[in-house]
């Protein structure tokens, strides 16, 4: 087994594998990217695939407005109407987002368009040093808070929407379980952490949560734990300049390259880097086009919603597995045998994570049916020794942020992450004896920079104590 | 006889004057022949006016105001000297030359022969002609008045320099010369103290000479601006020397041409750091944009909420009569929402208040910065010898152009670099 010592994940929002990776290799028959004949029907119109000629502002911000993304949405977009019922044809993107109700006047072309790979330079470079998957799908055809649930713990426990959820998530997750192990974690976030709503979390959390600037820290120190996760910015603040990094559309992509080049080349120089397994992937795809239909998937356990029981994947969304132990041009599918063998009847899910983490630290039983079932990134890790140490750094595009710019992003309509993220903020026992919560209801309806002043404050409070 | 003693005494003085003493005498015969002639002219002008039946020598019997008042003289500039003469008839007063301390004070025009006070009237008064003279005898004044000897002398026909040949009986007569008059200093001092109260006094409250990038701030704390407050000290020097000189030589055109200059170029040093504030996106933008989408708007905004905070947490104190659990929970969600506000306020601003008037002015955020160490030292420097000049020579400096110009590369270096500048 490769000497694997650190395991980093950076896990980015709401885009589909073909709107980020699926010209990766276009005349590659071994790589299911598109084709460029992929289409939607719309009003008894074609609406194919397409990709912006610049990449601009305005392109990278595609699609803009937010597409839909409630399991209903969901359905939509994979069997043509909102129950779900039927044979998965993945035609209804355009006709989900253009019934959104910010988006009636919208293009009905957004959902459709992919980037090229010179518009992703950080992606598609480091896809093609090391490993890229084109079959890893999101856990559930569900919303951020489910797949970033099924993450950390293998299950969303029968939610399938992020304002259903219990606050805090009562599941236990693998961060506790690499505790138990003697192994040693950290969450590293830029704002609101989202794991931070795990109840089992909630009383170490401020052991081992950590601003962004820890981790360069500790990669350059070779400080890194045994498990890092990394949450990307989620809320503008312009007192700070900053934009989110977390490419949940409409957010700019760019500053997503940006985090990634900054992760990898922190990674890249650390002493940890010959023994160290970076994923990158995505949470759910967040209404764009995927044009593969997600697979039947193992229910993790007897929770279910409206009969649904979690028995489908989500869309595919990107994966980078990348490590000196990957060979450079690597397209991974599940095996079980490294670098070759018979393709796995279950491809890659957030729950791979989980059962690649089990693996390499020993640590014992599945949470659910569905990390059992989960094929691990080993087999990925195709070469004997680390010799694939990869470009010494990749460029980190430079986009600076204007204040407008962060204005602008600031005042847009909060989302759906967004605003349950405030929520959980509220939750945060603070120790300062709070007793109302506003409802999400209040929260979508007031002012969003305020919202995040108040729930970053609760954050930085509640890690404090 | 008295005036033929006169006379004989003030030639021998004029033939000191022109042959030296008389250890160092080197014509000594050409002295002797002079003194001869003059012994002999004056007794033949003694002889002719005896023989004329005229008064001897004039000189000087008295000074007084000019309406004849003695005692407790005390004339300024602008008032009327009358110089008592030995003489009782009329003399033309156009033939005579005052002299203040020994120097001759040409031009003073509305000079007359008083026939009641037999004396001759001058009127003090300064013009471009003699405010050189006027300059040398009020200039480094260090207390409101000074004593003035006063001596005449004849005008030549041929406009030669007037000597100071006539004197009192036994000395030159003095009298009080008001340099300041303490009323007309009262007024001026109050001008310039409100006038420095306004602009210097008030700096430290208000945004004055704060650079109120971040309205936000409490005006107390907010950062002092370099240009601004350039600005302010050749306004404040310009404005005071000019109160001053008015004040001393009753003279309204004072300023200078490189006075003027120096205000042009520190007012053009601040509102192009002004500009380049409002140009460039900084820091203090996004501070200011972020403070503006929390609601806050400005310090009253601050102080509303703070505010708010005491109201709610009075009203969730009270318990005549209990309030109901909802009502408290409300309220107390209300006061921890504004706490954090307040919270995050403070966090965010702390890096953009004042840490002092010196640490505002030299240093940004990356710590000293030399363009602004040199605009502080050539503003002090030059300030501090136009402030010399204007009391030692009653008139505002003549800088050179070359000096002019370094001011100006100083403002302009300044504001260069605080295009890329973030102050901190």
């Amino acid at each position: 087994m490769p000497a694997i010592e650190h395991v980093v994940v950076l896990m980015f929002e709401n885009r589909s594998f073909d709107s980020m990776l699926g010209k990766l290799y276009p005349t590659d028959g071994t790589f299911d990217g598109l084709s460029g004949a992929e289409s939607n029907v719309f009003a008894g119109r074609s609406v194919p695939v397409w990709s912006s000629e610049k990449m601009d502002p305005l392109s990278a911000c595609i699609p803009d407005p937010d597409p839909g993304e409630l399991f209903a949405d969901m359905n939509t977009q994979l069997f043509g109407n909102p129950a779900g019922s039927g044979a998965v044809t993945m035609g209804g993107f355009v006709s989900n987002y253009i019934s959104q109700k910010s988006e009636a006047s919208s293009d009905p072309r957004a959902p459709m368009h992919y980037f090229r790979p010179e518009q992703l330079p950080v992606m598609s470079t480091l896809a093609k040093a090391f490993g890229v998957s084109d079959r890893w799908y999101a856990s559930a055809p569900c919303q951020t808070w489910p797949n970033r649930f099924f993450a950390h713990t293998a299950t969303a426990l029968g939610c399938v929407n992020n304002s259903q959820f219990p606050i805090p998530f009562p599941a236990p997750s693998i961060f506790r379980r690499l505790e138990s192990h003697n192994k040693t974690w950290r969450v590293y976030f830029h704002d609101l952490p989202q794991s931070l709503l795990l109840e089992d979390l909630w009383l170490v959390a401020p052991l081992h949560f950590r601003f962004m600037g820890q981790f360069f820290a500790d990669a350059h120190t070779g400080a890194l734990p045994n498990y890092s996760f990394i949450e990307p910015r989620y809320f503008a603040n312009p007192i700070v300049r900053e934009i989110p990094s977390d490419q949940h559309p409409p957010h700019d992509v760019v500053y997503g390259e940006q985090l990634l080049a900054l992760v990898y080349n922190a990674l890249r120089q650390s002493p940890c880097w010959k023994k160290t397994l970076f994923v990158v992937t995505y949470d759910e795809h967040g209404g764009t086009y995927d044009h593969l239909s997600p697979p039947s998937a193992i229910s993790p356990d007897a929770n279910s919603q409206n009969g649904f029981t979690f028995n489908r994947y989500g869309v595919r969304v990107p994966a980078l597995i990348i490590s000196p132990y990957v060979a450079q041009g690597s397209k991974i599918r599940p095996t079980n045998i490294k670098g070759a063998g018979t393709e796995l009847p279950f491809p890659f899910d957030h729950t791979s994570i989980i059962a690649t983490l089990r693996k390499v630290f020993d640590l014992g039983d599945p949470f659910t049916a569905r990390d059992s079932v989960a094929p691990d990134l080993l087999p990925a890790l195709n070469l004997a020794s680390p010799v694939n140490l990869g470009p010494p750094t990749v460029s980190v595009p430079i986009v600076p942020v204007t204040t407008a710019r962060s204005v602008a992003s600031a005042t847009m309509p909060s989302n759906h992450m967004q605003a349950n993220l405030a929520r959980m903020a509220y939750a945060l026992p603070v120790g300062d004896g709070r007793q109302f919560t506003p409802t999400l209801h209040q929260i979508e309806i007031s002012s969003l920079p305020l919202l995040a002043t108040i729930a970053r404050d609760r954050v930085k409070a509640f890690l404090r104590a | 006889m008295k005036t033929f003693l006169f006379l004989v005494t003030a030639s021998c003085q004029q033939m000191r004057r022109l042959f030296g003493s008389k250890r160092d005498r080197a014509n000594g015969q050409a002295f002797k022949t002079c003194m001869f002639l003059s012994i002999v002219t004056s007794a033949f002008l003694l002889g002719g006016s005896i023989a004329q039946g005229t008064e001897a020598p004039i000189h000087i019997t008295g000074l007084a105001s000019a309406d004849g008042n003695q005692k407790a003289l005390a004339i300024g500039l602008d008032g009327q000297l009358a110089v008592m003469l030995s003489t009782e008839k009329p003399v033309d007063a156009s033939q005579f030359a005052l002299f203040l301390n020994g120097r001759f004070v040409p031009e003073l025009d509305d000079t007359f022969y008083d026939t009641r006070l037999h004396a001759l009237i001058f009127h003090l008064q300064r013009n471009s002609a003699n405010s050189s003279v006027w300059n040398g005898l009020l200039g480094s004044p260090m207390s409101l008045t000074s004593q003035m000897s006063v001596t005449l002398g004849a005008r030549h026909p041929d406009n030669s320099t007037p000597q100071p040949t006539i004197t009192g009986a036994t000395a030159a007569p003095t009298f009080t010369f008001v340099i300041l008059s303490p009323w007309r200093l009262l007024i001026a001092t109050i001008a310039v103290l409100s006038t420095l109260v306004l602009v210097w006094g008030a700096a430290r409250k208000s945004a004055v000479l704060k650079d109120n990038l971040i309205p936000q701030i409490d005006p107390k704390r907010q950062t002092y601006s370099l240009g601004r407050w350039q600005m302010a000290v050749w306004f404040s020097l310009v404005f005071a020397c000019y109160v001053f000189l008015y004040i001393l030589l009753g003279d309204p055109n004072t300023l200078s041409n490189q006075a003027l200059m120096l205000m042009g170029i520190s007012g053009a040093t601040a509102l192009s750091s002004i500009v380049v504030d409002a140009a460039k996106d900084t820091p203090t933008d996004g501070v200011n944009a972020g403070l503006r989408l929390m609601g806050i708007k400005s310090y009253t905004d601050v102080e509303r909420i703070r505010k708010e905070i005491t109201d709610r947490t009075l009203e969730l104190g009270a318990n005549d009569p209990p309030l109901p659990a909802d009502r408290a929970a409300q309220l107390s969600a209300e006061i921890l929402d504004r706490q954090a506000i307040l919270r995050t306020y403070e966090e965010d601003i702390t890096p953009f208040v004042s840490e002092g008037w010196f640490r505002d002015m030299v240093t940004d955020v990356n710590g000293t910065a030399l363009h602004r160490l040199q605009v502080l030292c050539w503003t002090g420097l030059l300030g501090a010898i136009f402030v010399f000049e204007v009391w030692h020579n009653l008139a505002m400096p003549q800088f050179s152009p070359t000096l002019l110009a370094l001011m100006a590369i100083s403002g302009a270096g300044y504001v260069g670099f605080k295009y890329p500048e973030v102050q901190d």
